[in-house]
């Protein structure tokens, strides 16, 4: 076969790639504008109009590459961490228009305007089931993000992909798997026995909620108090616990992912994360090795940003309970022994149909949470630029 | 003493809320099996008796005094708040000095592993029965009626056994066994004894600054 | 087996896609069903408890609600009770006494310049312990009072 031969063959199949990836991507086309128009029509505001043209081509070329380059942590991490920076100017810019400031108080509280955190959710189980009540100063059904609407997306990704949640929808892990990135190389480690901080954190404030019936986590330990909303300064314990949130932010979120390369915030202190790790064990998807195509180099277990694979478990096949289905073992195996995997289907066996099977939700789940959010941050970083002035 | 049974039965619940974020993580730091933990239970129950013992022979002995001062009974709350942080602190600690590197921990804590057990829950049974609680307050009251200690007592134990049906599935936590599991206790024991710390000091420097 | 155990993992993760846009799209749906299902409410610790009483006057009226001592299993010792007034036109100084609890005695008095947000506080009753805040609403002021049993 001649060069000109072989490079027609090369081209044709490089058409064939590009024509099929096309048509994968048929489908997140469609349902994207529905889903950030919210079913109603395309916005009419020329500002708002760009914006959601701008969130419109990024998301859907994010999944275009994803697929076309069979690359799933790359290009999901660059949406991961717009996502979570935009998410961050548009809710506090929203909190500072509907409210007027990004700071609540007791009068907050009262009116039932405080938007529902998944972080909440395993801190009001207890009282919910004894005495019938939710230990959160939110609204039931109405307003952003109410109580029982966060309550239903939650219960919906837990049933689609399990603790992928951490990965493919939360509004904060953005932030720390952005800084993880900038660590070209590690110049920390942790010892594993910490990712069972997490755990410890979670019974801790479960059972302390429980007694004080008050979302222990929210009034001490929640880092993401420091680009959300939070508590305005008008005593010592306020300025205590203004303090351990921004140093929280400062060293969880920030300094360990830089110097680790890990997602510090999510793999070591999160429990919401782990919390949610116990979904991955009713999950349909997981994270296989196939035993047959791995060389035992452990670049997978060194990779792992959240250390959920271990010499163990990697000598099972298998990922640890703790994964987020991020998809960095995959794109960084040598072998390609590691794959998204369906339960009670072969190892290694159509990787490509598991992979694509897992993708459609995921995607589709992180393009709709974190779609609107997007766009209003663009709305309000664009406003910004031509008015000065996020309102 | 029926009385005092049937009042325990009613409000054990309440008891039971204020033990769990202390006893819990000790059964999961122990990594015992279910029937070691039975043992442990007991033994806990043991302290929170003898809390309720000395809190009910205090306010016998001071008549009412203590119970109806509630500047004298807060500053008890506090201060049993930060011991029982203070023991749970001190027992993660002397758990897991390995795994925390603090080696001078094993000279402090250098008799045998069954006397530094059978304290340290019966301490932390104790510092629990302190807090006194509305079901307690209201048994104190319909005990103050007896003319002697020795029937006040025995009412008493009636609503201490009354409560600690409530605590019988605890043990049961002993089928979570392993290394991980006793790892994730002794962080929850730390993490508890830090909260329990700043809830003692914050109650104690209220109270001083009230007075 | 292992044929049928293949099929239902894919029909599962099939369904995966229809939940997640089952999820969005009938939110409301879920979200409404939900409450339904499970009677949750917001907890009274937030929302200042069921009203018992309301006292209307000319351009506002008064609500009280019930005394809120919500504990896990039981009663709780301390708890609040909250008072609001709401309006299109609440005088300027909130000068009044107030019986919650319904026996026809007062039980704390309170004043309350809305402009200065200076209070004063009188307890009346043994169980009323003391002024907690008063705080601005969306329809008014709620006054939260601290009470004990």
């Amino acid at each position: 076969m001649n060069n000109l031969e072989s490079k027609k063959i090369a081209e044709t199949s490089t058409v064939k790639k590009f024509t099929k990836s096309v048509a994968a991507c048929i489908p997140i086309l469609l349902l994207s504008i529905v889903l950030l128009s919210g079913g109603s029509s395309l916005p009419k505001e020329p500002l708002m109009k760009i914006s959601f043209s701008i969130g419109y081509v990024f998301i859907n070329v994010i999944f275009f590459l994803m697929v076309y380059t069979k690359k799933t942590y790359k290009y999901r991490k660059i949406f991961f961490v717009i996502y979570a920076l935009l998410f961050a100017v548009s809710f506090m810019t929203n909190l500072i228009e509907v409210r007027g400031s990004i700071f609540y108080n007791e009068s907050t509280f009262i009116n039932g305007g405080t938007p529902f955190c998944h972080m909440v959710i395993p801190m009001i189980i207890i009282p919910a089931a004894l005495t019938k009540t939710i230990i959160f100063p939110g609204s039931l059904l109405t307003g952003f993000a109410s109580i029982a609407s966060m309550i239903v997306i939650w219960l919906g990704a837990s049933i689609a992909f399990g603790r992928g949640w951490c990965s493919w929808a939360c509004f904060y892990g953005g932030l720390d798997e952005g800084c993880s990135s900038l660590c070209k190389k590690p110049k920390l480690k942790i010892n594993r026995k910490w990712t069972y901080l997490s755990f410890a954190i979670l019974i801790s404030i479960v059972l302390l909620s429980a007694a004080t019936l008050a979302p222990v986590y929210c009034d001490w330990l929640c880092p993401f108090k420091a680009v959300t909303e939070a508590e305005q300064i008008t005593s010592t314990i306020v300025l205590i616990k203004t303090i351990v949130f921004y140093a929280l932010f400062l060293i969880l979120v920030i300094i360990l992912p830089i110097l680790t390369g890990k997602r510090t915030q999510c793999g070591l202190f999160c429990p919401f994360g782990a919390f949610q790790s116990f979904s991955n064990k009713i999950n349909i998807f997981e994270i296989r090795i196939d035993k047959n195509k791995c060389l035992n180099c452990k670049k997978c277990v060194r990779e792992c940003p959240t250390y959920s694979i271990d010499e163990n478990s990697l000598a099972n096949g298998k990922a640890l309970m703790t994964c987020t289905k991020c998809g960095k073992c995959i794109d960084t195996c040598p072998a390609s022994a590691v794959s998204y995997h369906i339960k009670g289907t072969k190892i290694g066996v159509k990787t490509n149909l598991s992979r694509y099977l897992f993708l459609y939700p995921a995607y589709i789940f992180a393009l709709t949470i974190g779609g609107g959010a997007m766009i209003k941050g663009v709305y309000r970083l664009l406003k910004l630029i031509t008015t000065g002035s996020f309102f | 003493m029926f009385k005092g049974f049937i009042l325990g039965l009613s409000s054990g619940g309440y008891c039971l809320a204020s033990c769990i974020p202390v006893f819990v993580p000790y059964i999961l730091s122990e990594d015992k099996k279910t029937k070691w933990n039975f043992i442990c239970l007991s033994k806990f129950m043991l302290g929170r008796l003898l809390g309720y013992i000395l809190f009910a022979l205090l306010a016998w002995i001071t008549g009412n005094f203590i119970i109806k001062q509630s500047h004298y009974k807060e500053i008890i709350f506090a201060l049993s708040y930060i011991f029982l942080s203070f023991t749970l602190i001190v027992y993660t600690f002397s758990k897991s000095h390995r795994f925390c590197n603090i080696k001078y921990f094993s000279k402090f804590s250098n008799y045998s592993n069954k006397e530094k057990g059978f304290t340290t829950v019966v301490l932390l049974g104790f510092l629990t029965g302190i807090n006194v609680c509305p079901p307690f307050i209201l048994a104190f009251s319909d005990a103050a009626f007896f003319t002697n200690i020795l029937s006040s007592i025995f009412y008493f134990a009636a609503f201490f056994v009354g409560t600690a049906v409530y605590f019988i599935p605890i043990p049961f936590i002993g089928v979570l066994k392993g290394k991980q599991i006793k790892l994730i206790g002794q962080m929850c024991s730390l993490i508890i004894g830090v909260f329990y710390m700043y809830s003692g000091i914050m109650m104690l420097f209220k109270e001083m600054m009230l007075q | 087996m292992i044929k049928l155990k293949a099929f239902l993992g894919y029909t599962a993760a099939v369904l995966s896609l229809f939940v997640v846009l089952a999820t969005f799209i009938a939110n409301d749906f879920w979200a409404k069903e939900f409450v339904n299902i499970t009677s949750l409410k917001v907890s009274p610790i937030y929302t200042g408890g069921e009203v018992n009483k309301t006292i209307s006057f000319k351009d506002y009226n008064i609500k009280i609600h019930k005394p809120v001592f919500q504990g896990l299993f039981s009663d709780r010792s301390k708890g609040f009770v909250e008072i609001d007034y709401a309006g299109k036109n609440i005088p300027t100084v909130i000068s009044q006494s107030i019986d919650f609890d319904g026996d026809g005695k007062y039980d704390f008095y309170i004043k309350y310049d809305t402009k200065n947000d200076k209070s004063e506080f009188k307890s009346l009753n043994r169980n009323v312990v003391s002024l907690q805040g008063v705080y601005k609403i969306t329809t008014g002021y709620a006054v939260r009072v601290n009470l004990k049993k």
